[in-house]
This record gives C-alpha cells, sequence and structure tokens, in this order.
C-alpha cells in the first residue's frame, strides 16, 4: 500500500479525455515511476504518476482495444527507459458515464489485470461530483471580474471547494480494490494530485478546443494519424 | 464506419473552416448527424442553435420541428438549460397534445433533477396511449439516467417482446446489458441487431468485441469470425478488426500450447492480418510501427 501523487500534466489529460466524451465513460492507463520511501527497508515506495493515456471510450468493460493497447504501450515503455529511467506503467484510470457515480465498477477486472502484471499498481476513477462543483466556482469567480475584492472571496470559496477530482483505489490482496479516505492517515494510502486552479485551466482549455485535439487509442484505430501519445497536447497552440 | 463517416468528417471541417457557416452547410451537417445517429453534443448543441438563430425560415416545417428537437436533446445532453428551456417551450407551444413533445418536456424535468414530474407526464402519456413507443422508450430512458440500469433493462426486456423489429430499440438493449456486463445478453441483442443491420461494421466489431470479452475457445472462434468478416468488408483496412484477429489468434494459441495441440490451418489468418497491419503502419504511421511489431512478436505472431 502506498501514497499516490498525480502530476497536473496526467490529470488534464484525464478530465480533457472526460471533457470530449461527455455522455460515456472513458479509461485509460497510467504512466509513471515508483518512489522507494525515504525510510527504505518495509517502507512501501510511493507511486508517481507522470502521464496518462487515453485508451476507450463507449463500452470501457471491453477488453479487445485495451489488450491491444496496453500491449503497445508496453513497448513504447521499454523504447523509453533510455530518456526515463524507471518509466512503467503504474495504474488505470476511468471517468464513468455519470457523473454521480465515482466507483470502479466493471473496471475492476482491467484494474486487476494492470495490477496482475504490473504490481502496485494504483486506480484513480474520476469523481465527478467534485469537478461540477469545482468547475461552477471557477466559472463564478470568473464572472465576478478581475476586482481584487472579488478575487479575494473567489479564493475563499474556492479554498472550501475544491476537493481532488480523483478518488484513488489500491488493491488490498484478497479484499479487493479499496477506495482510499481522502486524507490517508495511520499508514493509509492518500492521494495528492493538483486542486488549486485546476478547474479553471480545464475551463481554458476546453475554450481553446483542446479536448477535441486529444486522441485516445480506440480513436487511433479508426483513423491511424491519430496519435494516441498526444505530444505536445498541453503546451498546444497558443 | 470511416467509411460512413467520410461526408460528415467533410461537412465538419467546412464549419470548423468559418466564424459563420453557410445554411447549406450547417442544415447539412444536422442531417447527417441524425442519419447516421452519431452523438456529436457540442457541435450539434452549437450549430444547431445556430441554423435555428439564423435561418430558421429556410427549413421546411417538418425539418424545422426535427431540428428543433435534435437540438434540444444535444442542447441537454450538454447541461445548456437555458437554451434548451427555450427550444422545449416552442415546441410545446406548437404541439401542445403530442407524445414527442411531451418526451422532451420530461426528458428537461430529468435535466432539472426533478424526476418525479418527468415520470408523471410519462405516465399520463401512456395512459392516453399505453402502447407509446416514444414514451415507453423514454421510460427506459428515465431509469437509465437515475442509475437503476437494471430497471431500464427489464423495461426495455418488456418493451422488446411486443415490438420485436424496433432495431434501435435493440441496439439501446445491448447497450445496457454492455453497461451491465451481461455480456451473454448484449451478445444476443447483438445478432439480433445485424439481422437488420448486416452492413454496419461498427456493429459486427462491438459483436467481436463481446464475445472476445466474454472469453473462452468457443466465443474467441466466433470472434474472430466476426473479425475476419470485416477484415473483408472494410478490404483489409480496418485496423480494429486486423488487432483483433490476432488478439483471438493469441488466445487460441495460448489453449491449443496448453492441450498439447496445434493447427497450422489456423494459423494462417493471423499472420496474414500481422503483415497487413504491419503494411498500414509502414506506410501510414512509421512512428508506431515499432510498437506494433513488438506486440505482434508477443502474441507469437512474429
Amino acid at each position: 500500500m502506498r501514497d499516490a501523487h498525480v502530476d497536473q500534466a496526467a490529470l488534464l489529460k484525464i478530465l480533457l479525455h472526460a471533457t470530449k466524451h461527455p455522455s460515456s465513460g472513458v479509461n485509460g492507463v497510467l504512466l509513471g515511476t515508483l518512489q522507494a520511501a525515504s525510510g527504505g527497508g518495509a517502507a512501501p515506495a510511493t507511486v508517481r504518476v507522470t502521464d496518462a493515456i487515453p485508451v476507450c471510450h463507449g463500452f470501457i468493460t471491453l477488453t479487445p482495444v485495451l489488450e491491444t493497447a496496453l500491449s503497445q504501450i508496453e513497448q513504447h515503455v521499454k523504447a523509453q527507459q533510455g530518456i526515463s529511467k524507471g518509466l512503467r506503467i503504474v495504474g488505470y484510470y476511468q471517468c464513468n458515464e455519470r457523473l454521480s457515480d465515482s466507483e470502479l465498477g466493471g473496471g475492476r477486472r482491467v484494474a486487476d489485470r494492470i495490477e496482475a502484471a504490473y504490481p502496485e499498481s494504483v486506480a484513480l476513477v474520476l469523481d465527478g461530483a467534485a469537478l461540477e462543483a469545482a468547475m461552477m466556482a471557477a466559472a463564478q469567480q470568473q464572472q465576478q471580474g478581475g476586482s481584487e475584492a472579488a478575487a479575494e472571496q473567489g479564493q475563499r470559496q474556492q479554498a472550501g471547494v475544491e476537493a481532488p477530482v480523483l478518488q484513488l483505489f489500491f488493491k488490498d490482496g484478497a479484499r479487493g480494490w479499496i477506495k482510499a479516505a481522502p486524507s490517508g492517515g495511520s499508514g493509509k494510502p492518500a492521494l495528492r494530485c493538483p486542486t488549486q486552479g485546476v478547474a479553471a485551466q480545464l475551463a481554458q482549455l476546453t475554450s481553446k478546443g483542446m479536448h477535441r485535439s486529444l486522441a485516445d487509442f480506440e480513436q487511433h484505430l479508426d483513423d491511424i494519424s491519430a496519435d494516441w501519445l498526444n505530444p505536445g497536447l498541453l503546451q498546444g497552440p497558443v | 464506419m470511416a467509411v460512413d463517416g467520410a461526408e460528415l468528417a467533410r461537412l465538419r471541417k467546412e464549419l470548423e473552416a468559418t466564424q459563420q457557416p453557410a445554411f447549406a452547410t450547417l442544415r447539412d451537417y444536422l442531417r447527417q448527424v441524425r442519419a447516421l445517429r452519431v452523438r456529436d453534443i457540442e457541435y450539434v448543441t452549437k450549430y444547431g442553435a445556430e441554423l435555428l438563430a439564423r435561418h430558421s425560415r429556410k427549413l421546411t416545417l417538418d425539418e424545422l420541428w426535427e431540428v428543433h428537437e435534435q437540438v434540444a436533446v444535444a442542447a441537454m445532453e450538454a447541461g445548456c438549460k437555458q437554451l434548451a428551456l427555450r427550444l422545449v417551450q416552442n415546441v410545446h407551444k406548437r404541439f401542445p397534445e403530442g407524445a414527442r413533445a411531451s418526451r422532451l418536456t420530461g426528458m428537461y424535468f430529468e435535466l432539472m433533477h426533478t424526476p418525479a414530474e418527468a415520470e408523471a407526464l410519462y405516465a399520463k402519456e401512456l395512459e392516453k396511449d399505453p402502447c407509446n413507443a416514444i414514451i415507453l422508450k423514454r421510460m427506459v430512458g428515465l431509469r437509465r439516467g437515475q442509475g437503476d440500469l437494471t430497471g431500464a433493462s427489464t423495461l426495455l426486456r418488456e418493451y422488446l417482446q411486443v415490438h420485436t423489429t424496433d432495431w434501435v430499440a435493440w441496439e439501446e438493449a445491448a447497450d445496457l446489458y454492455l453497461q451491465l456486463q451481461m455480456y451473454q445478453q448484449a451478445v444476443f441483442c447483438l445478432e439480433e441487431l445485424l439481422l437488420h443491420q448486416p452492413a454496419d461494421i461498427s456493429r459486427h466489431l462491438l459483436l467481436a468485441d463481446t464475445l472476445y470479452t466474454l472469453g473462452g475457445a468457443h466465443n474467441w472462434r466466433a470472434a474472430r469470425s466476426y473479425y475476419s468478416g470485416v477484415i473483408e468488408l472494410s478490404k483489409g483496412q480496418n485496423l480494429r478488426a486486423l488487432c483483433g484477429v490476432c488478439a483471438c489468434a493469441a488466445q487460441l494459441s495460448g489453449i491449443r500450447r496448453g492441450a498439447g495441440g496445434s493447427s497450422t490451418g489456423e494459423e494462417e489468418l493471423p499472420r496474414l492480418a500481422g503483415e497487413r497491419l504491419q503494411q498500414q503502419y509502414a506506410v501510414h504511421c512509421p512512428a508506431k510501427l515499432p510498437l506494433v511489431r513488438g506486440m505482434l512478436k508477443a502474441q507469437g505472431l512474429l
């Protein structure tokens, strides 16, 4: 059992993937590294998620596309060892069809598969309700304009509502996938993921159409020119 | 699917190319979306609203109200409450007694989180006409929106017992069973669907994917035959089908190895599929060719 740190870039790709397909579920694979705890020895490693590879949209519990993607992502990771030593598959992400559903559900089977092949893997599920709240708060703050007082009030409001928009699940042996408590505590795994300004940034990216530019593996199979690695997506045209 | 969508893709590019798309482009785009039954929430909302705002007089009456309905549904799916309300009110004013109008009004109630009002509205319509297919199907949608997939699938099963040729309903049933991971039932619905829509490549692929997911030698062989059907239909172009054949081969050879048997007859198809895949990537996506070769090697096809 270990903590999971999610980089901003990985988080934004997950959110863009979900935004691109608002009325269906989406899923994908997490890349990153395992960082040994400073104490060494028996202390569990931290999972650091540095990238998210979007895979499916629609029928996310069907396996053929995901298996094909996993196989090629493995090859990609191997090829990257020169540049990013230690890069490996570290987990699975899923965003459900309905905003109110933040359970792993049918994704358990896929998460099991990934965890069996890549021990210590985690699963991240979008918390749609938290995202909706964060987006509304960000929109409100934007509407209140640029005055300092409004910005301050917005900050105070945001500090209250900016919960992480992802839910962490970890595999606990025979008990299966367990939802991590928000703050971890007493040796339990905790999720550390950016919260401040995430909704505002997502709104900015979608207003530039970044979500439309994101390609998942399934899209690549329909259109071979679509690049599921999405290089340079977040830098994007200015 | 790629072949079907060529016209749609062309119209999309035309729309994206200018700030003020032409009337014909807007109208034709919405028509294509309706014909292909794609779900393009963002664009239908945006461009549909524009068509209605600037060009509604140029549409025939029938098409005007079809577009109203289409854009209202998309707006609701996009969460654009004000636009949805305006459109739904317009439809209701024009068709105060219609079941189709009631369906839209009910959907608006569902959007505004008052499903009880929606249900009451649908119940009233069913009193007038207990066999109204539109409302019966909307009840399924209501349950699904509430997260009651099992309830939705029960209602839909009852509906299909009467309306056995409603292929749209068979498609929705397949969708529901897939969400519920009741794959055997999904296969049954998809087979029915293929009877009505035998040329629909995406449905062949969905059935193949479902059989593959179910697993076991019998299902992998069945999946393989659907994937090879798609390879033929697409003249070897369809990547999903090519990958599917290779994946089935890997699963089946695993079984054969375990059972101590081998069958050279069965190896020809995946070998050819693997070659075709490499050809496609070499020409159209050489950067990913090494990854594909690595995958084929891991599957024992290289």
